[in-house]
């Protein structure tokens, strides 16, 4: 181990003059760099080496040590190629967050400017040396530095700090970087079992962000002086985007990086690909995750939002879009916190007036049957949404006004008989079970669930749910305003209102809390006791 | 007429007559007329000539019928001049009346009392009259009324329309004086009767009437003369008395004796004047209220609670909602339920007037009434509180009633405030109570609870405010702490308060400032606890009761009640995969061999559920029969009443049916699934027609055509009513503008006349200055002038 001066003064020796006799120095340098337990423990000492060595390689290169192909230059390329394998080593093998790792991984990258100079094929000739870009991939991918945060888990992406800063500082920035990481990237997908869940959130932890060189309006630069040409090639680019993604996709991805897909599928992914229609595929995978997994939760309903996009935007022939749908109004979807989520896109999915009476029927009775066990968020939410779809669909009024049923004082005996029968031998044909909206009969069947939601408990709900019982008048709601009711924002309305007219109280008098009745007076909760 | 105003004014006025030669073919010989009627009529044709020649004068309107023929409707110029003069005298009496006082009082009978017909009034006022007539009757017949100057007589003697009795009476009359005059009544009446000729037959002559007076005035002569005699002869007669008097005065020692009575007098008058103002100053008595009997008692009692009632029902179906409901209890203000609001409001300023309304406790406590009670504080938060109760916990309710005993409002002020903080404090103990380790003496600590319940119910209608805000407070507070922590921020402190609040507050509203929270607060409990414990269960299930309780009236809907007995029965039933119910867990089944034919309370025991954090397993079948027993509740009070009652039973149809064929020795499943059956069957279910409005008329736009248009008619409205309130409407229109014209000229006509006024009083003020600098300038002019002569005069002679 050499100490902080022995290592300051040989860098001095061999960075100031260029006396050959002092290269052995560099070996044992080199051989110094060793990462371990014990090493982290005087970091300085390590990162005072590290910058020592890039300044004493610098120099090399400058002076052209690293190039010619005598055997000096053989023995420095060698002990070059040492120090960049321990380099490597330094990332990939780091098991805690440090700034020595943050410091490699920029002196790696300096490494490579260095190398596109000085290792073309000649002077001025364009290189870029994606081989040792290929190995820091390979190096990040193996960093496995547990992060403590908790975003990792919610989004399934990668937060690992080393390659943050690749991606903060190289990738982001230069267009050259991202085609190479992406052809290399593609070669190592070919080549190696890299489709798994962890490396699945380092590829979204690299690509989720806007600033792909395919973007409008992003201008990147170059990271080396003089890259080859096929940098510019932006059709190679997306052919390589699209083949890496359609691979990490295809792989084992969790419910999280699903969720992290989906969402980020039409602004981040689907304008840098060349056939997005390739995608459906692992949609309809997502989609039938329901019927796998029960926390699926969003998933399927944001695969349904993707498979949409693809409909409205490819013309993707899809089957059962809406069956599907209606698959996906289940009683967890009224508890869920996606629901507001949902309620949106189901309103772009049923905005068109094209769609069959009978589906659009099917899909009213199919909600307002769920809001008879729904927290009063959701309950406010399907009634104006129901208010929206009557208005647009007018044949299903009859679910709500049936004017077979009612009787007048001016009808004959013989009429008033006949509604009678008509009233005793009604049943009920809707079929809670079909699965197929078509089918369901939901227009022969009526809304006693609406009418009862005008006995809600909270008196503002009560109010809203009159509005079937009123004339029709409003154009429609604006669901904006109803989505995003929960119990919070439901009791801070609540704790606001200002205490201006004295509670009224109860006048009946309970002698006890609990119990049975007895002598002793009525108790307020029975079958309850101390 | 063609030519100048003037020439035609001219030629008019000769045409008349009236300028040039008067009258110029007047005979010698013709008689004169008569020169008033002459002077009349000229005075007409004048009016007339200058009516026409002032075309501005009369206002006149076109008449129709006839042409070119103007009708005079109103001479302007008059009609001004005749207010301009009315508001004049207005004007002046006003300003004579100003700065005075005074002036005549009507004090006739009934004048100024409205409520009295021109009838009664003048009934009344000829009773009067009749009286007041009577009382001096009684006085003339009276024998013992050393009044005997008898007008009666005088009245009636008479002889040739001459009094008899002047001559009669005057010989009495010196005497009768002398014995009563300081009587100036009987006097005064006889000079009347004297100066009151007798209701006339004929007009007396001028002779007759001289005579009368000359007789009258030598009848008063005598009459002085014997006056004077009498005085002299009186006056004589003391003088010589004089001297006796004196010495007997002098002689006489009663000037000692007079002091000591004297003195004992003015005490006694003393006392009695104390006495006197005392009784004046005393509340004059009224009759006490009557006891009641006991049926009346309950008659009134069922009365108010009747009353309540609909008030109640009101306020359930929304009808009365916030500030609306006082104007409602406008006439039953005086009763305490709406009163306590009046009380709040009032509260600023000194309640000791109303200490009356002190809360009333039932104090079965009089043994402790000797102990000094003034050292107790009366704590403003719960901490304090806490270090006052150290004893043992029978002890609590005591405390609280001496406190409360202590801190009447009418003792002190800002007893009041804080008996309000400490009724917020009395609810926090009894949660914090239930939140401690009790289950070593059940039956003392319900007591405790309950004594303590009673209490804080009767608080509660006088200290309603801070109670509620204290709710509030800590409803703010179990949010947050379900916010953090969920299920483990809640306690079961959290459900005596909900309980209690059951019981404070009347849950049947519509809307409630108290009631609507906790209700959305169990909601939100029942659907976001994760169920996934026997004692989440527990919670679950006394929370499920307290809501039913809470809608026991108004029977409203909530639709996570029934998520919470599917969700709760589907976790006690085996965990078979086939039903699509997401439970939290699947570890609580209760096992198939359980038997549930032997009796199993289905209380549910607070202390037994939350005392440990482990609950025994020998709990899931209470808890399990308790949910069943809460869903045979929502079944028969609250679901049957909905038009969806199939629909919200469907699972649990499901549920039951499972459960009857997991444990057939249970009874209560197949009874409510009974019970079910046979709702659906006389609930009539048949598609809704809520749309069954009255149809609207289109409206339309064709321009009405009024047949037979009659252009002097108003209107066309076939409405006799609206017609006569469109009328009335408009006259007051009218009159209104009619009012504020004549209003607005009044001001103008007085602002005219202080500008008047003013610049009367400034030209005075200047013509007086004026003088005022004459005069002084002529005196020194004067002077001058003598001076100078003076002066010449001097210089001269030198």
């Amino acid at each position: 181990m050499l100490s902080f001066n022995e290592i300051k003064s040989s860098a001095k020796l061999l960075t100031a003059s260029e006396d050959r006799r002092n290269y052995n120095k560099v070996v044992q340098l080199v051989n110094d760099l060793e990462v371990n337990d014990e090493t982290l423990k005087d970091e300085s000492r390590l990162r005072f080496l590290l910058v020592a060595l890039l300044q004493i390689f610098k120099k090399m290169f400058s002076r052209g040590d690293l190039r010619s192909k005598d055997a000096l230059a053989e023995w420095c390329r060698q002990a070059y190629e040492t120090f960049k394998s321990k380099l490597l080593q330094t990332i990939s093998g780091l098991p805690v967050e440090t700034s020595l790792g943050l410091d490699s991984v920029d002196i790696y990258m300096q490494l490579i400017e260095q190398e596109s100079v000085y290792f073309a094929a000649r002077e001025e000739a364009p290189y870029f040396p994606n081989k040792s870009l290929g190995c820091l991939i390979q190096a990040l991918w193996s960093s496995n530095i547990r992060s403590s945060g908790t975003k990792e888990a919610i989004s399934g992406q990668s937060e690992n700090p080393l390659l943050m800063e690749f991606v903060e500082k190289y990738y982001k920035n230069y267009g050259d970087i991202q085609y190479y990481f992406q052809s290399e990237f593609n070669y190592l997908l070919e080549h190696g079992q890299y489709v798994t869940e962890g490396n699945m959130s380092k590829w979204l932890a690299t690509v989720n962000h806007d600033s792909s060189c395919t973007n409008e309006g992003v201008d990147l630069e170059v990271f080396v002086p003089n890259p080859p040409q096929v940098v510019e090639n932006e059709s190679k680019f997306r052919t390589l985007l699209e083949k890496n993604w359609l691979l990490m996709v295809h792989g084992e991805l969790s419910l999280a990086q699903y969720k992290t897909t989906l969402l980020i599928l039409h602004r981040r992914v689907i304008p840098h690909i060349h056939t997005p229609t390739k995608f459906m595929d692992f949609l309809t995978d997502a989609y039938d995750l329901q019927s796998r997994d029960a926390n699926a939760g969003m998933v399927p309903v944001l695969a349904l939002n993707g498979l949409f996009e693809l409909m409205l935007r490819f013309n993707l022939e899809y089957p059962n879009f809406y069956q599907k749908l209606y698959g996906l109004l289940t009683a967890n979807l009224m508890h869920a916190k996606y629901r507001a989520r949902f309620f949106r896109l189901m309103d772009t999915f049923l905005a068109s007036t094209h769609i069959s009476a009978h589906l659009v029927a099917s899909f009213i009775k199919r909600l307002s049957r769920l809001t008879l066990n729904a927290p009063p968020g959701a309950v406010v939410s399907v009634i104006p949404f129901v208010y929206n779809l009557l208005k647009k669909h007018p044949s299903c009024m009859v679910m709500l006004h049936n004017p077979a049923y009612i009787t007048n004082p001016l009808m004959t005996a013989e009429q008033t008989e006949h509604v009678k029968s008509l009233r005793e031998n009604y049943v009920d044909p809707f079929d809670e079970k079909e699965s197929n909206p078509e089918k369901t009969r939901a227009m022969e069947s009526s809304l006693w669930e609406l009418a009862s939601l005008t006995e809600h408990y909270h008196p503002n709900v009560a109010t809203l749910a009159k509005i079937f019982s009123q004339p029709f008048r409003k154009v429609n709601y604006n669901m904006e305003d109803f989505l995003d009711w929960s119990y919070d924002s439901l009791l801070a309305a609540e704790t606001s209102r200002r205490l201006k007219v004295l509670p009224t109280l109860e006048y009946e008098n309970f002698g006890k809390l609990f119990g049975e009745e007895n002598t002793e007076g009525i108790a307020f909760l029975t079958g309850v006791d101390w | 007429m063609g030519g100048s105003q003037l020439k035609n004014l001219k030629a008019t006025l000769r045409a008349n007559d009236l300028t040039g030669q008067t009258a110029p073919k007047k005979k010698k010989g013709a008689k004169r007329q008569a020169k008033n009627y002459d002077h009349e009529e000229r005075q007409k044709v004048i009016a007339k000539i200058r009516e026409q020649f002032s075309p501005f004068e009369v206002k006149s309107a076109k008449n129709k019928q006839s042409k070119e023929k103007m009708v005079p409707v109103g001479k302007p110029g008059i009609s001004k001049q005749i207010g301009e003069e009315q508001r004049q005298r207005v004007f002046e009496a006003k300003r004579a009346q100003k700065n005075r006082q005074g002036g005549i009082i009507d004090r006739r009978f009934g004048e100024r009392s409205r409520d009295m017909t021109e009838e009664e009034k003048m009934l009344e006022r000829f009773t009067r009259e009749k009286q007041s007539q009577s009382r001096s009757r009684t006085n003339l017949f009276d024998l013992n009324d050393d009044d005997d100057n008898d007008d009666m007589f005088g009245a009636k003697l008479t002889h040739l329309g001459q009094n008899l009795e002047d001559d009669f009476d005057a010989g009495d009359l010196g005497i009768d004086e002398e014995e009563n005059n300081d009587d100036l009544r009987p006097k005064r009446n006889y000079e009347d009767s004297l100066g009151d000729p007798q209701p006339e037959s004929r007009k007396k002559t001028k002779a007759e009437v001289m005579k009368e007076v000359i007789a009258k005035s030598k009848f008063y002569k005598q009459q002085r003369q014997k006056d004077q005699e009498q005085r002299t002869d009186q006056i004589e007669e003391l003088d010589e008395g004089f001297d006796d008097i004196m010495s007997e005065l002098r002689g006489s020692k009663a000037q000692q004796n007079s002091r000591e009575p004297d003195q004992q007098k003015k005490d006694k008058e003393k006392e009695y004047d104390m006495k006197v103002r005392e009784l004046t100053m005393d509340r004059r008595a009224a009759p006490a209220d009557r006891t009641k009997t006991e049926e009346e008692l309950k008659k009134e009692e069922d009365e108010k609670r009747k009353r309540l009632e609909q008030q109640r029902m009101d306020r359930m179906s929304g009808t009365v909602m916030g500030e609306d409901g006082e104007e409602k209890g406008v006439d039953d203000l005086d009763d305490d339920f709406w009163g306590s609001d009046e009380e709040q409001d009032a509260s600023g300023e000194g309640d000791i007037a109303d200490s009356d309304e002190d809360v009333q406790l039932s104090s079965d406590d009089e043994t402790e009434e000797h102990q000094p009670i003034r050292d107790i504080s009366c704590p403003s938060n719960h901490k304090e509180f806490m270090d006052m109760v150290r004893g043992p916990l029978s002890e609590h309710p005591k405390i609280v009633k001496k406190i409360i005993k202590a801190y009447q409002p009418k003792l002190a002020e800002g007893n009041k405030e804080k008996l309000g903080e400490f009724t917020g404090v009395i609810l926090r103990h009894m949660i914090f109570l239930s939140e401690q380790k009790y289950s070593a003496n059940v039956p003392e600590f319900a007591s405790v609870q309950n004594s303590l319940l009673v209490i804080l119910k009767s608080m509660s209608e006088k200290y309603n405010h801070p109670l509620s805000d204290t709710c509030r407070d800590i409803l703010n507070d179990m949010q947050t702490r379900f916010k953090e922590k969920h299920f483990s921020g809640l306690s079961v402190g959290d459900l005596t308060f909900f309980t209690l609040v059951g019981c404070l507050f009347s849950t049947s509203d519509q809307y409630h400032l108290i009631v609507t929270p906790c209700s959305i607060l169990i909601a939100e409990f029942l659907e976001q606890i994760k169920f996934n414990s026997l004692q989440r269960l527990g919670f679950g299930a006394v929370l499920v009761r307290i809501s039913l309780q809470y809608q026991r009236l108004a029977k409203r809907y909530v639709p996570e009640v029934t998520y919470f007995l599917e969700k709760s029965l589907a976790t006690f039933l085996a965990s078979d995969s086939s039903f699509n119910f997401n439970v939290d867990t699947n570890d609580l089944a209760i096992p198939k061999t359980e038997d549930f034919s032997k009796e199993i309370p289905s209380t549910l025991r607070l202390h037994l559920l939350f005392e440990n954090d482990n609950v025994g397993e020998e709990l899931k079948a209470p808890v399990f029969l308790s949910i069943l027993d809460s869903l045979r509740i929502a079944v028969t009070t609250i679901w049957k009443n909905l038009p969806a009652f199939r629909e919200i039973c469907v699972n649990t149809e499901f549920l039951l049916r499972e459960t009857i064929r997991s444990f057939p020795s249970l009874k209560v499943a197949p009874q409510i699934l009974d019970t079910i059956q046979r709702i659906k069957k006389f609930d009539q279910h048949y598609p809704l027609s809520l749309q069954n409005h009255k149809p609207l008329s289109i409206p339309s736009h064709i321009p009405k055509f009024e047949e037979n248009f009659n252009p002097e008619k108003k209107s066309y409205d076939p409405s006799t009513t609206r017609n006569e309130i469109n009328k009335m409407r408009a006259q007051l229109k009218k009159e209104r503008k009619f009012t504020m014209k004549e209003l607005r000229k009044d001001t103008k006509f007085e602002a005219r006349q202080k500008v008047e006024e003013n610049r009367r009083s400034a030209a005075d003020y200047h013509a007086k200055m004026a003088q005022i600098v004459n005069a002084i300038s002529t005196e020194e002019g004067a002077e001058k002038n003598k001076y100078e002569k003076e002066k010449k005069l001097r210089t001269g002679k030198h």
